[in-house]
């Protein structure tokens, strides 16, 4: 990064191929589906390629990057008033197809788990759900994460604390619910 | 009710609904698609040549409209408190606007939030609560008040403007106090200037007119200027 800053255009693709898949994953975290989150990726290199200068020598491209990242998906934000997320990429997700019927049980109670976490993180604000999302899913520190969303760690802790206690209670009323085939 | 949990709880309980997704990537779009951009030594340059011009606009208006008359009988202390210390206030704020912090975000927001209120407000109340310099001061009325507000405002406005056109799109954290924070330098730098050619002393005078006009630069800064210094 530091010498595509410094005018070398080449570099941005061995940028784009370091953190191009966790800015997508952070992105469609974010906004909850896959195409939304690969029109801003567009938005957000362009972004990054624009303010490529006032990049520091040394610093870490990740929460750079993420910050830009965030700001294209609260400015889309802002401008549709997108509150509801879509949970369609998760159907494109991870969770493969049953193999055999001894797994299919346990993957059918991952995969409702997971929409059970996605549907949580759907509902709450886009505060709570940044925070969460960085920590828990982005791997960064509660200080980086402050950096990023420009508030204090105290706040950043607070908000990840209750997005986890709505994930959590969203979790627990799944496990109150039979799971398909044991209803009766 | 405690604002804020002692520790974070086992957030590794969530799983990842993303977990095993491969995410299909899109291909970089060519360079050459995208606007030019400028590299760390442009923009650089900009930054000086920004500054450079501001400062040549201030120190220009002050040289066209001439050194007040009642320099001789103003006290040492009024001159440090309301023609140098803003000085160095200002180059603190337009210093933090421009630092980039331990991530390359900016400076911390209690920083950058305290220089812009603080040093602004500082001026305001410290001339408005302020003794007259000497006896038999002008102590400006109303208008004299509102004249020297629009002439204020009027010489921040180019060095915003600079600061917008150097700065574009290159805030990528906390654009609206580091706008701000250039708003409130630029604000300070004015309101020194026109300490060196208003011959009107009144604490009313200089703590709203030259004042106010400090803080109505920090909301252009936070208002306007941050929609354009925004990444």
């Amino acid at each position: 990064m530091a010498r595509y800053a410094e005018g070398h255009d080449p570099s941005f693709a061995v940028v784009y191929a370091n953190i191009g898949a966790r800015l997508l994953r952070f992105l469609r975290r974010l906004s909850g589906a896959d195409d939304v989150a690969n029109d801003l990726l567009q938005e957000t290199l362009l972004r990054m390629h624009v303010a490529r200068g006032a990049f520091r020598p040394g610093a870490a491209v990740l929460p750079w990057s993420y910050t830009i990242a965030r700001n294209v998906f609260l400015d889309r934000a802002r401008s549709k008033k997108h509150s509801s997320l879509s949970l369609d990429g998760l159907e494109q997700g991870g969770v493969p197809e049953p193999a055999d019927s001894a797994r299919a049980e346990s993957q059918v109670l991952a995969k409702e788990t997971a929409r059970a976490v996605e549907r949580a993180l759907s509902r709450m604000s886009d505060a709570r759900r940044e925070a969460f999302v960085l920590i828990r899913f982005e791997g960064m520190s509660v200080a980086d994460a402050a950096e990023i969303l420009g508030v204090s760690e105290n706040a950043v802790k607070l908000r990840a604390f209750q997005a986890y206690e709505a994930i959590r209670a969203e979790m627990a009323r799944l496990e109150q619910v039979p799971p398909p085939g044991r209803s009766r | 009710m405690s604002d804020s949990p002692p520790t974070l709880p086992p957030f590794e309980r969530i799983p990842d609904p993303l977990e095993g997704a491969a995410p299909d990537l899109p291909p970089l779009p060519p360079l050459r698609a995208f606007p030019r951009s400028r590299t760390r030594d442009e923009l650089r340059r900009a930054v000086a040549t920004a500054l450079v011009l501001g400062t040549a606009w201030l120190g220009g208006q002050l040289a066209l409209m001439g050194i007040r008359g009642d320099l001789a009988q103003l006290p040492r202390g009024y001159l440090l408190a309301f023609g140098v210390l803003p000085v160095i206030a200002g180059v603190l704020c337009l210093l933090s606007a421009v630092s980039a912090g331990r991530l390359g975000l900016g400076a911390r927001t209690a920083l950058l939030a305290g220089l812009s209120l603080f040093t602004p407000l500082a001026f305001v109340f410290g001339a408005a609560l302020g003794p007259l310099p000497y006896a038999g001061a002008a102590e400006g009325d109303f208008r004299d008040g509102v004249v020297c507000f629009h002439l204020v405002v009027a010489w921040t406005l180019v060095p915003l403007v600079l600061a917008g056109f150097a700065l574009r799109a290159t805030f990528v954290g906390r654009a609206g106090f580091r706008a701000a924070a250039l708003g409130s330098g630029a604000g300070l730098l004015a309101a020194a200037a026109i300490t060196w050619h208003c011959s009107i002393p009144g604490s009313l005078h200089v703590g709203f007119g030259h004042g106010g006009a400090i803080l109505a630069s920090v909301l252009l800064g936070a208002l306007v200027l941050a929609r354009v210094t925004r990444a």
